[in-house]
C-alpha cells in the first residue's frame, strides 16, 4: 500500500491522548510529570522551534490526569499571542478549565458560572449547550472568574489539585506586556500547578522568577542523532515517521530495504539535527519531489538531497551578519561568551542546539548550518 | 539541481494547511508570481488574495495568497497566530509573498522563529529562475515531453490535459520557458 505522506503534517503536534505518541529518548514528559506529582509546582518549558514542546505538553497533560485536574490550554490556537493581555489570558484559562471539566471529567458546571463565562465571551459552545442564561449574570474581574472556575471545578472533582498546562506563550515577544502576562500567571495561587511553554528570554536573566520564585526551567532536549547516542535518537525519529505514516517500524524498515537507492531514514534523521519537525519536513519534502518528478511513492537519494537543499536555504536566510563567526566560536563551548540577543535568536531557531554531554551542557551547531559554514556533518 | 517549478509546486503541495513563502525580487515580479501561483492552484484550492493574516485564517479551506501591505506586521502576526491554523485544521496552504530584501525576511530572521520554522523548506526563491540557461532548459523540456513549451501549453490551456500534480508542475515550467 502506498504511504500517505500528507499524513506527516510536520507542523501539527499531537493532542492529549491522541494515538501515535512516541516517547523521546529523554523521557521528558514522564520526568516532568513525576516532578509535578512530587511537589514541583511550576515548570517552565523551553526549547527550539520544532523540538516537540507542544506534543510533550499534551503528553504531560495526559500523564497528570490520574492525580490532577490537568487542563491543557493551547492559548495560541485562540489568541494572537503578540497582543495577548493578562486579562485575556485569565479569561481564556477560565473558559478552558470549565470546558475540560465538562468534556473530560463529566462535571456539569453551574449555570451561574457558565453565564459569567458566556458574558466574558469565553464559554465554549459545548458547555453552553441549551442552557437558559439568567437575565443578569454574575460579573467579576478576569482573575475572580478564573478563581471561581477553579474553585467550582476542583471542589466537584473531589478536591483534586488543578494543573494548568499552558501552550503558546513561548511566542510572546520580549515586552512589558509579555512580562505582565507571565507575572499574572504566577499569581494564580500556590494551589495550582503551572506547566507553561515560555519564550527563551525567560531562561536568561531575571524573567525566570517573574512567574514564581524558584520556578524550574526545563528545556525539551534535542535528541542526539550522531555519536554513541545517535542510534537511539534516529530510532525515535524513525518511529515518529512510521506512526504518522500508519506503518509499523518493521514495515517501514522493510520498505526501505526492498528498494536499493531509496532515501534512508537514518540520513533524514541525521540531517534534521534531532528536531522532529525538521525531520518530518525533510521527509515530506523529499516525498513530494518523488511524487512530482516520477509519480513515485518513495523518495530516492536525489529527492532527499534536494529536500536537504531546501532546508539549508531556509537556515541560510535565518543567518545575519556576524553569525558565522559567532557560531564557529560557540561550537563545543557552554555558550556563555556569546552575546545574549544572538544566543537567544540562534537557540530559538535551532541553529545552535544546547546538548547535554555527560555532566556538562555544550553548544552544538545544526548539521545544515554546519554545512553552510563549510564544515562536515557530525564533526 | 532543483528545478524552480518543481520546488514551487512542492512547496505549495507538500504540507496541507501549511505555510509556503514565495520570495520575489521586486514588486513587479511579485504581481507576476501571484498570478502564476493563482493559475497553478488546483481548482479545489479556490485561491483568494488578501493582505491580512486574520482573513487568511478565516478561510481554512481555501488557498490564501497573502500579499502584504506591511510585510513586517504580517510576519509578526503569522508568528503569533500560527497555531490558529490547527483550529480548525487548514486543508489549504497560506502562500506568503515577500520581497527578497524586504522587511518580511528580516523579521523572519530576527523576531519570528515560529513562522520561520513553519515555512522551513517551503520558502522558494525564484532567484534560480533568473539564473536559468533558457536554451538548455527548453531542450531538456522538449526531450522530456516531446513538445516545445508553447506546444505543450496549447492542450493544457484548452483544458484537454488532466489537472494532475505532475501536469500542474509541467505547466508552471512550460510557462516559465515560454517565448512570447
Amino acid at each position: 500500500m502506498a504511504p500517505n505522506w500528507k499524513a506527516l503534517a510536520p507542523h501539527r503536534p499531537l493532542d492529549p491522548g491522541e494515538a501515535g505518541y512516541v516517547s523521546p529518548p529523554s523521557g521528558y514528559a514522564e520526568r516532568v510529570a513525576r516532578l509535578v506529582e512530587t511537589g514541583t509546582s511550576t515548570v517552565l518549558v523551553g526549547g527550539p522551534v520544532g523540538v516537540g514542546k507542544s506534543t510533550e505538553l499534551a503528553r504531560i497533560a495526559s500523564l497528570l490526569r490520574d492525580t490532577r485536574v490537568a487542563c491543557l490550554v493551547q492559548l495560541d490556537r485562540y489568541e494572537n499571542i503578540r497582543r495577548l493581555t493578562a486579562d485575556q489570558m485569565l479569561l481564556r484559562l477560565a473558559g478552558k478549565i470549565v470546558e475540560y471539566a465538562s468534556a473530560t471529567l463529566r462535571i456539569r458546571p453551574s449555570m451561574s458560572l457558565v453565564a459569567a463565562l458566556s458574558g466574558a465571551g469565553v464559554a465554549s459552545p459545548s458547555v453552553l449547550g441549551g442552557m437558559q442564561m439568567p437575565a443578569a449574570p454574575f460579573t467579576g474581574s478576569p482573575l475572580s472568574l478564573l478563581q471561581a472556575a477553579r474553585d467550582e471545578v476542583t471542589r466537584r472533582a473531589h478536591g483534586l489539585r488543578l494543573a494548568v498546562i499552558c501552550d503558546g506563550l513561548e511566542k510572546m515577544p520580549e515586552s512589558a506586556q509579555s512580562l505582565e502576562v507571565l507575572a499574572t500567571l504566577g499569581q494564580l495561587g500556590d494551589d495550582i500547578d503551572i506547566i507553561a511553554a515560555v519564550p527563551w528570554f525567560v531562561a536568561f536573566g531575571a524573567a525566570e522568577d517573574i512567574i514564581r520564585p524558584g520556578a524550574l526551567f526545563a528545556p525539551v532536549p534535542v535528541c542526539e542523532v550522531d555519536g554513541p547516542q545517535g542510534p537511539r535518537g534516529c530510532r525515535f525519529l524513525a518511529d515518529i515517521l512510521a506512526e504518522r505514516l500508519g506503518m509499523t517500524p518493521g514495515a517501514l524498515a522493510a520498505a526501505e530495504r526492498a528498494r536499493p537507492g531509496l532515501a534512508q531514514v537514518v540520513e533524514l534523521a541525521r540531517w534534521s539535527g534531532g528536531l522532529p519537525r525538521t525531520f518530518l519536513q525533510l521527509a515530506a519534502d523529499a516525498a513530494q519531489y518523488a511524487q512530482i518528478r516520477r509519480g513515485d511513492d518513495w523518495p530516492d537519494e536525489r529527492d532527499l538531497a534536494d529536500a536537504v537543499s531546501d532546508q539549508r536555504d531556509s537556515f541560510r536566510r535565518a543567518l545575519l551578519p556576524g553569525d558565522t563567526d559567532a557560531i564557529r566560536a560557540v561550537q563545543g563551548t557552554d555558550g556563555r561568551e556569546m552575546e545574549l540577543d544572538r544566543k537567544i535568536r540562534l537557540l530559538a531557531r535551532g541553529i545552535i542546539l544546547e546538548r547535554q554531554r555527560g555532566d556538562r551542557w555544550v553548544m552544538d551547531v545544526h548539521p545544515l548550518v554546519l554545512q553552510l559554514l563549510g564544515g562536515s556533518r557530525g564533526a | 539541481m532543483r528545478e524552480p517549478g518543481v520546488a514551487l509546486a512542492g512547496a505549495l503541495a507538500r504540507d496541507e494547511g501549511g505555510l509556503a513563502i514565495v520570495t520575489c525580487p521586486d514588486l513587479d515580479l511579485r504581481d507576476w508570481l501571484v498570478r502564476e501561483v493563482e493559475s497553478l492552484a488546483p481548482t479545489d484550492a479556490d485561491p483568494f488574495r488578501t493582505s491580512s493574516v486574520a482573513d487568511a485564517l478565516r478561510e481554512p479551506n481555501r488557498m490564501a495568497l497573502l500579499v502584504p501591505n506591511d510585510e513586517a506586521e504580517v510576519v509578526r502576526d503569522l508568528d503569533a497566530c500560527r497555531d490558529q491554523a490547527l483550529n480548525p485544521p487548514r486543508t489549504q496552504p497560506i502562500v506568503l509573498f515577500l520581497l527578497r530584501q524586504g522587511d518580511g525576511h528580516r523579521v523572519l530572521a530576527t523576531e519570528a522563529p515560529s513562522a520561520w520554522s513553519w515555512a522551513s523548506g517551503s520558502d522558494v526563491d525564484p532567484e534560480k529562475l533568473a539564473e536559468l540557461d533558457i536554451d538548455a532548459e527548453r531542450a531538456a523540456f522538449e526531450q522530456d515531453t516531446g513538445s516545445a513549451p508553447e506546444a505543450w501549453l496549447v492542450p493544457w490551456r484548452a483544458g484537454r490535459l488532466p489537472r494532475t500534480q505532475e501536469n500542474y508542475t509541467q505547466a508552471f515550467w512550460a510557462m516559465t520557458l515560454e517565448r512570447s
